[in-house]
């Protein structure tokens, strides 16, 4: 499922620096950052689920306001992105995390 | 095997004999689990007494009126849990010293359930009673606590939920795991077992390992294993003697997250089937017409009462069970968890299982997908524990007056007549016999008003301001 949003974000960053290079950093960002916990064991449970289906919506939702180049609404779509991103990659810590 | 009878009681309450703790007490008797316990027999209650800060375990009320009415019948009960397996560095229940304590934080004391509260497997968990499984489905031996191993009668007294590893925390695993010693936990949780055991099918990645300096915490690798097993050389490396892990869960907590380890679902599959073995060895020990099994599902959290939080229930209150039947009743139980609507909320909506028919628990209290919430279930139908096929017995609420204040059942007047007039509350003599200090008239009205209030310092229009008078439950079929 996080393949799904990585590669989701890559085709948001693609080509994004033309319209506005801050977000097409952000979004090369978020990629980095998911490639780097990807394979932590967090993804093979299943409370990694609802929070990265989250993202995945909210990264498909980003990439369709790109698609239609609809920039006033694709900023709050990108924070909401941001977000998510980021409450994916607090939760792959799993800080705190009883397992039984 | 035909079909068992589970006796069932919903979860509403509305007078003193719909309390649950009432119902529990009638889905008891109406079951037959009465007939169990004789005139000095020694009762074992098994429950769950909660880890250290869960707030999601049975009230210790079940179990004390569950005690009294042991005592009734002329039975000596003792309430029970054992020691656990040391599944995390910081666990509040490993040792006899430890879970006495935490009971009694939780409420389980002598003094609040009338009879004693005892860590069944002694002071480590080791004092236990070897029980010979030719008929299990894996475990071919289990190692049950002795002081339930030594009782009557079993009562197994279970608050019905999830588990992370189990799936269910059921009346299966009430005995399969909170039945065994220590020891008997290690069994079940496949120590030192050449496929499923934690030493056998897990990964090891010290590669991962970034050397104690670039590790601040790094004594934990170390210290969350109670058999030694974990050592950073002289080198600087992580290793692990993976040959001799008797599978204490503890080390899950701590090198999963880190990427050091990857726990194996085939462990967590493998303990589900043990489940169903150990709880058979359970009633071997016991006598196998000598258990009975009250199941309440209520505050279902997704999680087990051994971890130290709970979370949202995912599905409302399902009831009280009651049945001699250990696979039977969770079947029921798992079966109106998936009939019921889930939590808004809760884990099981998180996880858009919270439709009638979704499996909440494989959803919402399953730590890894895949899993299944009735393979203790179908385990225990396999090797003749119990039936997974049962008749649902609606049971009708009792007399009420069974279940008034058994102390003194007299009306007030009775009770308190004489003593109001050499006490009296009620101060006739003073304001002309009105009694107090008050205003004749005031505005009630203004006080139920909606009004708009500051929050996080801005000014919120109140709530939706509806005429009181049009507050009357709404009919769906309008």
């Amino acid at each position: 499922m996080l393949d799904e949003a990585i590669a989701t974000c890559r085709q948001i960053a693609d080509g994004l620096g033309v319209q506005n290079q801050a977000w097409e950093d952000s979004v090369v960002e978020i990629v980095e950052k998911f490639d780097e916990v990807s394979d932590t064991f967090f993804f093979k449970t299943m409370p990694s689920i609802p929070v990265t289906r989250n993202c995945n919506r909210a990264a498909s939702a980003a990439l369709e306001l790109k698609s239609a180049q609809d920039w006033d609404s694709f900023g709050p779509a990108l924070e909401e992105l941001i977000a998510n991103a980021q409450n994916v990659i607090d939760k792959a810590g799993m800080r705190g995390t009883t397992l039984t | 095997m035909g079909q068992s009878k589970v006796y069932y009681m919903d979860a509403h309450s509305e007078s003193t004999e719909t309390s649950l703790v009432s119902k529990m007490l009638t889905v008891f008797d109406a079951a037959g689990l009465d007939e169990l316990v004789k005139p000095h027999d020694i009762v074992a209650i098994k429950v769950h007494c909660g880890e250290w800060n869960n707030s999601a375990y049975l009230r210790p009320v079940y179990a004390r009126a569950l005690a009294d009415r042991i005592k009734e019948l002329g039975g000596r009960p003792f309430v029970c849990d054992t020691t656990t397996s040391t599944y995390s560095p910081w666990g509040s229940r490993s040792s006899e010293l430890d879970i006495v304590l935490t009971a009694e934080r939780n409420g389980y004391s002598s003094a609040t359930l009338g009879c004693p509260f005892i860590c069944a497997d002694g002071f480590i968990g080791t004092s236990d009673y070897r029980v010979d499984l030719p008929e299990g489905y894996l475990l071919k031996e289990a190692y049950v606590a002795q002081a339930i191993a030594a009782a009557d009668v079993l009562i197994a007294l279970t608050h019905f939920k999830g588990h992370g590893m189990g799936v269910i925390g059921g009346a299966l695993k009430n005995l399969g795991i909170g039945a065994q010693s220590k020891r008997g936990k290690l069994n079940v949780h496949m120590g030192g077992h050449p496929n499923y055991g934690y030493g056998a099918a897990a990964k090891f990645h010290p590669e991962r390992f970034k050397g104690k300096a670039e590790t601040p915490d790094w004594e934990i690798l170390e210290d969350c294993c109670p058999f030694n097993l974990y050592h950073i050389n002289e080198n600087d490396e992580l290793e692990w003697e993976r040959e001799r892990c008797a599978t204490c869960l503890g080390c899950f907590g701590v090198m999963g997250p880190r990427g050091l380890a990857e726990v194996p679902p085939v462990n967590f599959d493998a303990v589900d089937v043990a489940i169903a073995d150990a709880c058979l060895g359970v009633e071997k020990a016991v006598g196998r017409s000598k258990v009975g099994y009250i199941n309440m599902a209520i505050d279902v959290s997704p999680r087990c009462d051994c971890a130290n939080h709970a979370d949202i229930p995912i599905v409302p209150h399902l009831g009280v069970f009651a049945s001699k039947d250990a696979v039977a009743i969770d079947m029921a139980c798992v079966d109106a968890a998936r009939q019921s609507v889930g939590m808004p909320g809760s884990a099981a909506e998180l996880m858009e299982a919270h439709h009638p028919g979704d499996a909440k628990f494989e959803a919402a209290a399953a730590t890894f997908h895949g899993q299944s919430e009735v393979a203790s279930i179908n385990t225990g139908h396999e090797i003749g524990l119990g039936s997974r096929d049962y008749e649902l017995v609606d049971v009708a609420p009792a007399d009420g007056e069974k279940y008034r204040f058994p102390y003194d059942r007299r009306p007030s007047r009775q009770r308190f007549g004489e003593r109001f007039e050499k006490f009296q509350p009620f101060p006739y003599d003073r304001h002309d016999g009105r009694g107090f200090s008050r205003h004749d008239e005031v505005d009630l009205e203004a006080m139920k008003k909606h009004y708009p209030h500051y929050v996080n310092g801005e000014l919120s229009n109140g709530h939706a301001e509806v005429p009181l008078e049009e507050l009357v439950p709404a009919d769906d079929n309008d």
